[in-house]
């Protein structure tokens, strides 16, 4: 069953006793392409995916998933999309190969094609052996079955909370590059607490704080939206940190000195400021590269955090 | 783009069936290579052998005894160790049926699939009654190996017998199934089953002997129909046993009686283990 690629979720809340653990929260995405779904924890991401996923049914609003309700057509709309949420554990007794039969059998496929899917794409993801059972595994090889078995079926829409928990560096690296295969024709949503994995892979994102959603754009705009009040400046020639405090830079609030001839201005974020503390920078030194000062998404996420706190 | 698998579009909506026939299938392979189904045919075919060596050893079972039939001789070797064997078995096999899904993390990688939770459940109830069965039909053959050696036939009642059997495996099962829905802990749900069905159903019986009331309501007293039908001659409903200063009624269910006491436990511990699952959301312990 294909799956339009839309999500539309409306004044989803849910709310256990006394706690909202989302809290009216309502977006709109549409085609292909990774979306990340960022947030403290504790802020609501895996509460959010449950109810996407139909595994918790929400307190108040509806989640949409290519025109269906999630609740009155949870299984038309589970066919067709993947699932990787929370840390799910196929049965232990059972070998890679039943695992993942099993999710493809559910998922209405021929047996053929699983044999397929285990073949190319469970190699790609470098699970392992299929005849071995999932019991005997670690944490990571285990990650990876349930990975391969969300791209079952070829989904239209994938879900991925936190995919890449459990696994080493090379292991991550694989999943990265799979998601950047597959967000060309396909919708990814994404969660994770690897910001760097964030900016590699996903182009917008929408950001939750204490169950309300805060910001949804573009991940380079939240990013320079929240470096913009810093810049880093080079020279050509040795400048000390000593020669920026004497120069008054009356613009700047704060100087950090990054490496030799590099320094971090820090100031209101003004653009004609920006501008005027570049002519004040030249009078120092020759300027080789004045720009936003380029920090990771991690600074963004930290200042939104402060900013809705 | 690469593509692996086939689209999503290639399918027909599954239908409920062929969902609860694949967890069915799987719930089966993962219940073989479990250790407790490893301990489960140990202590049976042990049950069975021993029951099997003793009555070829000493012969006591024709000549000591001296049952006349080989559907009297049947029912006298199995009233002994079957319904607790049943009941054994359920409690291992279903104790843990739905709180696999509800308290392990093993329920994210099944409830984010195309199933509805009423497949999980018909799907693994039918996998636990038949693999419990499987078990079953190894005390069945033991006897029936027995009876051919020392009476030259089978009684054809043994047939009776084995349909009351796994009308009993499928109403312990289903009231295995519904602890498993109550407690969220798998192991609690499989140590409660066993505490139930071996200790706490016995100490009820007994204090209803002694007080003279008819234990209708107790699964085990229901199961004795499946040895019971073994039987040529009539059930004695009720006899007394008379001491000076006691009396105490002995019971014996109708088979018509021990049925209905199956399918109340049947239906009633089924649906209200449902309705639990239903509602209960996948949070690990």
């Amino acid at each position: 069953m294909s799956i339009n690629q839309t999500i539309e979720v409306s004044e989803l809340s849910k709310i256990y006793g006394k706690f909202k653990a989302v809290d009216h929260i309502s977006f709109k995405i549409e085609g292909a392409g990774a979306i990340a779904y960022l947030g403290q924890n504790g802020a609501g991401k895996t509460t959010t995916f449950k109810m996407m996923t139909g595994l918790i049914k929400p307190s108040t609003g509806y989640v949409k998933i290519g025109g269906y309700d999630i609740i009155r057509d949870r299984k038309r709309i589970l066919s067709g999309i993947g699932t990787l949420v929370e840390t799910p554990e196929p049965y232990p007794s059972l070998t890679v190969r039943e695992s993942i039969m099993l999710v493809g059998e559910l998922k209405g496929m021929k047996k053929k094609d699983i044999e397929d899917h285990i073949e190319n794409f469970g190699k790609k993801v470098n699970i392992p052996d299929p005849s071995m059972k999932v019991g005997t595994l670690s944490r990571g090889q285990r990650a990876r079955i349930v990975f391969a078995a969300a791209f079952l079926n070829d989904p239209s829409i994938i879900f991925l909370d936190e995919p890449t928990n459990g696994m080493d560096p090379a292991e991550r690296r694989i999943i990265r590059d799979i998601i950047l295969e597959w967000k060309k024709d396909h919708m990814i949503m994404l969660s994770s607490h690897l910001l760097q994995e964030v900016t590699d892979t996903c182009e917008n994102i929408i950001f939750i704080n204490r169950g309300k959603l805060t910001v949804q754009d573009k991940t380079r705009e939240i990013e320079r939206k929240f470096n913009s009040r810093s810049v880093r400046v080079q020279y050509l020639d040795k400048v000390s940190l000593s020669n920026m405090n004497n120069a008054n830079l009356t613009l700047v609030d704060k100087i950090e000195e990054e490496s030799t001839n590099s320094f971090v201005l820090y100031f209101d974020g003004r653009l004609e400021n920006k501008a005027a503390i570049l002519s004040q920078c030249q009078k120092i030194g020759r300027v080789i590269s004045y720009a936003d000062y380029e920090s990771s998404l991690e600074e963004a996420f930290v200042n939104l955090i402060k900013e809705n706190q | 783009m690469e593509a692996y698998g086939s689209k999503s579009s290639d399918y027909g909506y599954m239908n409920d069936l062929k969902s609860i026939y694949i967890l069915m299938k799987y719930q089966i392979k993962f219940y073989l290579k479990t250790r407790r189904f490893i301990a489960m045919l140990i202590i049976v075919v042990l049950i069975t052998a021993l029951t099997v060596g003793i009555d070829l050893y000493e012969g006591v079972a024709k000549s000591t005894v001296g049952l006349s039939s080989s559907a009297e001789f049947i029912s006298k070797g199995l009233s002994t160790t079957l319904v607790l064997s049943i009941s054994v078995i359920a409690a291992f096999f279903g104790g843990d049926a739905t709180s696999i899904e509800t308290g392990t993390n093993s329920g994210y990688y099944i409830m984010t699939q195309p199933v509805r939770k009423i497949s999980i459940l018909i799907g693994r109830y039918l996998a636990s009654v038949l693999l419990a069965f499987g078990l079953i039909l190894i005390e069945y053959a033991g006897m029936v190996g027995l009876s051919q050696n020392f009476y030259g036939t089978v009684t054809s009642r043994i047939l009776f017998s084995i349909v009351e059997a796994l009308f009993l495996i499928g109403a312990f099962m289903a009231l295995a199934f519904l602890f498993s829905s109550i407690f969220k802990n798998p192991l609690i749900g499989i140590l409660f089953s066993v505490i139930v069905f071996v200790i706490v159903f016995s100490i009820i019986i007994g204090i209803l002997e002694i007080t003279n009331v008819e234990p209708w309501f107790v699964l085990t007293y229901g199961g004795q129909v499946v040895t019971e039908i073994l039987s040529s001659t009539p059930i004695v409903h009720l006899s007394t046993i008379s001491e000076p200063g006691l009396s105490v009624n002995i019971y014996q269910p109708y088979i018509w009686e021990g049925n209905v006491i199956m399918s109340g436990y049947l239906a009633i511990s089924l649906v209200l283990s449902y309705i639990i699952f239903r509602f209960k959301e996948v949070r690990p312990q």
